[in-house]
């Protein structure tokens, strides 16, 4: 490929044995919007890190206007003229809008800072591009949407031709994205600059792009011009499961005539809440209407011995709902019951106290206490309940500890930091711990990220276990639909936070529709319904 | 890395028994050999210091040292830092003077003056858990409201005891032994084993281990805190007590000096991490033990006392290098404890945490 642009060719990225990208090669033009869309996992992530210089791709070559380029550093990249502006945003609170967007780049006059110059580019800056904040506010005193525009801003000023833009929108109000689209498109067309937009919303992506590319798996699964595909053919692009190499999309389009995006929901069957009681237990968690902290009406009840799954895009509130229901998150609106009983848990130890165990999705951050022993970590839970006297009985609680960690086969050093053990180890540590703590509830999130494919099989083989033998209720929220179809009982979908409560039968529903039904109010013009 | 084909047999308690039997050194060898060698290099340069008089001034000067390391191993076990202590000594140390010179009979004065030194750290909690001040801020601010607080109410004189009664503890023995030796020692046996041995004493190397993972585990995060900084407060004022009691005088300008640096020595030099999580009470106190020995044998060689400063800030330093790299040097623990059977204990990790 040559020409002018920002050209991507045949760059793979694999981490361990997973392969985030593979032979992707696409071309951001100048003066073009390039919408790039994929679902959890697709691989968005790692081909804006990789050009943005974050990542280094195993192979594949990146040019610009014709010139090779090889980055080792964000700065590479920057010097190159490409500018990336994620969802965490890398402004500095502290300083103001001025500092910022000058930051790394001062102008200088003889040693000293020509603050008045830099404040009235900085004014400018904002008045072309509708930030209503002065060029001296400090960014902390700015809302979400105007520390974007910023960020926007320091790339137009530092020169950058193309500008890569993650998710933007997903903080925003309807008034900010339509403001942020057009300025997206003013610095399309005015100033000749190649922009790359992550979205997740169509709408937002058939109004403000030129071109469509949809990533799946880490391959190219769909390259077009936004008038030659529409969205059911964007849909079944990016949810449908794929071989290798792009849809050729004019054949998608033709495709598309067919109402092929109709059909593949209407197979889908779901579950009544009484079907699910006669062949689980009695109703162990019920949510009603759960708002708050980002939730927007959740719905949901899980019986006992049932393994529920839940599946959502990531941000979908899968794991607010759960921190909620542990207590880690205080519950605003709506009702839980536990049991039968209403149950507003406090604090996870109130929510352990009523029975409910937690794994965590990240086991370094808040799932282990590193320096422990993996006996020490599964007990910490239980204390209380081997004390006598004042005084822990530490002779039963290792023996618990290690009748619990014998059962999920953990092969290290028990009586070691839980450091020493493997990824997949820890998690089965942490499983040995909710075993021994005779839970009603066990929710799990990610409860196989980062372990290798057989402690995979083995955890699938501990949570039926806890489900069957044990009674136990068990709420898995998942990104892998594989991992949902093939351990769950039943599966709810999570969208923009809420829930509405039904429930899909594992055996009806694949992984593409799963996809499909999380996409569905991230895409409101779904085939007519 | 793990194998589903074969059916292994699983690890039983036999197996962590039999890796139990090869039991390295526990961590407190390392700093038990340094103390000695420092013991044996001032006894070789000093016949003075070999005397068993000179040992009991030594322990006695190391008792406030070394109280005040041991709420501070509380501490700094939750990853916190408790700079309240020395000035703790001095506002104990008046209160109790005065209220005894109010007429209240000494064990009463003392009563109140401990409940007063352990509020401060409850305050210390309270700051740093409700209103999120940084450990080092909330202390460093009530550090200075409890010094001045004696200096206001005295004007900065001395308020004399005339209760005999007090000097029993700080200047009675029991069997030869001076008492506040013998306090100190029951106090340290009972946070060993309260630390090792009940439900809170875990919960606060969990905390300190990993904040997030406690919390999510059932660990009452508020209390903890509360409960580290009263108890380092409670150390305090046990220092103020003796400090008093051997001079027969509140002294608003006492704690003034080096007591907290040393006792932040003492615990760090100890093996007690201020990254939090690692360290036993054992550890502190041969801490104290060693910067005592430092100091006494200085005191006793004629060193000016400048040098005092300068060289256990060279143990401190080295000290926290040596937690330093113990935490980076992942998977290599320097001088980890394993558990024997049936005995906790926490095992110093070598990975670093996000804490």
């Amino acid at each position: 490929m040559t020409g002018e642009g920002l050209l991507v060719d045949g760059i793979s990225k694999s981490y361990g044995p997973t392969n985030a990208l593979t032979d992707v090669s696409l071309a951001i033009r100048p003066g073009r919007v390039t919408a790039l869309i994929g679902h959890n996992g697709a691989g968005k992530s790692t081909l804006l890190r990789s050009l943005s210089g974050a990542e280094v791709p195993d192979s594949g070559s990146i040019r610009i206007d014709g010139a090779a380029q090889s980055f080792t550093g964000p700065r590479d990249a920057s010097t190159a003229g490409i500018a990336c502006v994620y969802q965490e945003l890398s402004l500095v609170d502290q300083l103001t809008v001025a500092q910022n967007i000058f930051l790394g780049q001062e102008q200088v006059a003889g040693g000293v800072l020509s603050r008045r110059q830099m404040n009235r580019r900085a004014d400018e800056l904002c008045a072309e591009y509708g930030i209503t904040a002065r060029a001296t506010d400090l960014i902390s005193s700015l809302p979400v949407a105007q520390r974007q525009m910023v960020e926007v801003a320091r790339a137009i000023n530092q020169k950058a031709k193309y500008i890569l833009l993650d998710e933007p929108t997903t903080a925003l109000e309807e008034q900010q994205v339509e403001h942020l689209l057009g300025i997206v498109r003013r610095l399309v067309d005015e100033q000749g600059i190649g922009v790359l937009l992550v979205d997740h919303k169509l709408d937002e992506v058939f109004a403000v792009a030129d071109h469509i590319i949809g990533l799946s798996g880490g391959r190219v699964v769909l390259d077009g011009s936004v008038e030659d595909v529409d969205r059911a053919a964007v849909i079944e692009a990016i949810v449908g499961d794929h071989g290798s190499g792009p849809v050729d999309t004019a054949a998608v389009a033709a495709i598309v005539g067919d109402g092929l995006g109709e059909t593949s929901l209407d197979s889908v069957e779901t579950v009544s809440e009484a079907a699910r009681a006669r062949e689980f237990g009695a109703p162990v968690l019920e949510a009603a209407g759960l708002s708050g902290n980002n939730l927007h009406g959740v719905d949901l009840t899980v019986h006992a011995g049932e393994i529920l799954g839940i599946y959502g895009l990531v941000g979908s509130g899968r794991t607010r709902f759960l921190r909620t229901v542990y207590g880690a998150f205080p519950l605003a609106e709506g009702s839980l019951t536990l049991l039968g009983q209403p149950f507003r848990p406090k604090s996870p130890a109130q929510a352990i106290k009523a029975g409910v165990a937690f794994l965590s999705e990240e086991r370094k951050f808040d799932g282990f206490v590193p320096q422990m022993s993996s006996i020490e970590n599964v007990v910490l839970p239980v204390l209380g309940k081997y004390i006598r006297g004042g005084v822990l009985r530490w002779r039963a609680l290792k023996g618990s500890a290690d009748d619990v960690l014998s059962q999920v086969s953990i092969r290290g050093q028990v009586s070691a930091p839980i450091t020493s053990l493997s990824g997949g180890n820890q998690q089965k540590a942490l499983f040995a711990r909710a075993t021994l703590q005779a839970p009603l509830l066990l929710l799990l999130d990610e409860p196989t990220k980062g372990v290798d494919i057989g402690a995979k099989r083995e955890i699938y083989g501990i949570i039926r276990t806890l489900a069957a033998e044990k009674n136990v209720a068990v709420i898995v929220v998942s990104s892998e639909e594989e991992e949902l179809t093939e351990l769950a009982d039943s599966i709810a979908v999570f969208r923009g936070g809420a829930c509405d409560g039904v429930v899909y039968p594992r055996s009806s529903v694949t992984a593409a529709q799963l996809r499909e039904l999380a996409w569905a109010d991230a895409s409101p013009a779904l085939p007519a319904t | 890395m793990t194998d589903t084909t074969t059916a292994r047999k699983p690890p039983t308690s036999k197996n962590s028994e039999v890796h139990v039997k090869k039991r390295r050194l526990p961590d407190e060898t390392g700093i038990f050999i340094v103390l000695v060698a420092v013991l044996l290099v001032f006894s070789i340069l000093s016949p003075n210091f070999r005397t068993i008089d000179n040992g009991f001034t030594l322990l006695v000067n190391g008792t406030v040292i070394g109280f005040l390391a041991l709420g501070q191993t509380f501490v700094l076990l939750t990853g916190g830092i408790d700079l309240s202590t020395g000035a703790n000594i001095a506002m104990s140390g008046v209160l109790v003077a005065l209220v005894m010179q109010a007429g209240v009979p000494w064990p009463a004065a003392m009563l109140i003056a401990l409940i007063a030194a352990t509020s401060l750290g409850v305050l210390n909690g309270l700051l740093i858990h409700y209103v999120r001040i940084p450990p080092f801020i909330a202390t460093f601010s009530t550090q200075g409201v409890a010094l001045a607080i004696p200096l206001i109410i005295t004007g900065a004189n001395s308020i004399q005891v005339r209760d005999i009664g007090f000097s029993w503890i700080g200047q009675g023995r029991i069997a030869g032994v001076p008492l506040p030796v013998l306090l100190l020692l029951v106090a340290a046996v009972i946070a060993g084993l309260w630390l090792r041995m009940t439900r809170q004493g875990v919960h606060v190397y969990a905390l300190g281990g990993n904040k997030n993972a406690a919390r999510l585990a059932g660990v009452n995060i508020a209390r903890t805190t509360i409960l580290v900084y009263a108890i380092s407060g409670f150390c305090g004022g046990m220092g103020g007590m003796i400090v008093t009691s051997r001079l027969m005088v509140g002294f608003p300008a006492t704690g003034t000096g080096n007591e907290l640096f040393y006792s932040i020595a003492a615990a760090v030099v100890g093996g007690i991490s201020l990254f939090g999580g690692v360290g036993t009470v054992l550890g502190a106190m041969i801490g104290a033990v060693l910067i005592a020995a430092v100091s006494n044998g200085m005191n006793v060689l004629s060193v000016q006392s400048y040098w005092q400063s300068l060289v256990i800030g060279v143990i401190i330093l080295v000290g926290v290098s040596f937690d330093t790299l113990r935490r980076s040097r992942a998977g290599r623990p320097v001088f980890a404890k394993r558990p024997a059977a049936g005995t906790p204990s926490l095992p110093s990790s070598t990975t670093p945490s996000k804490s």
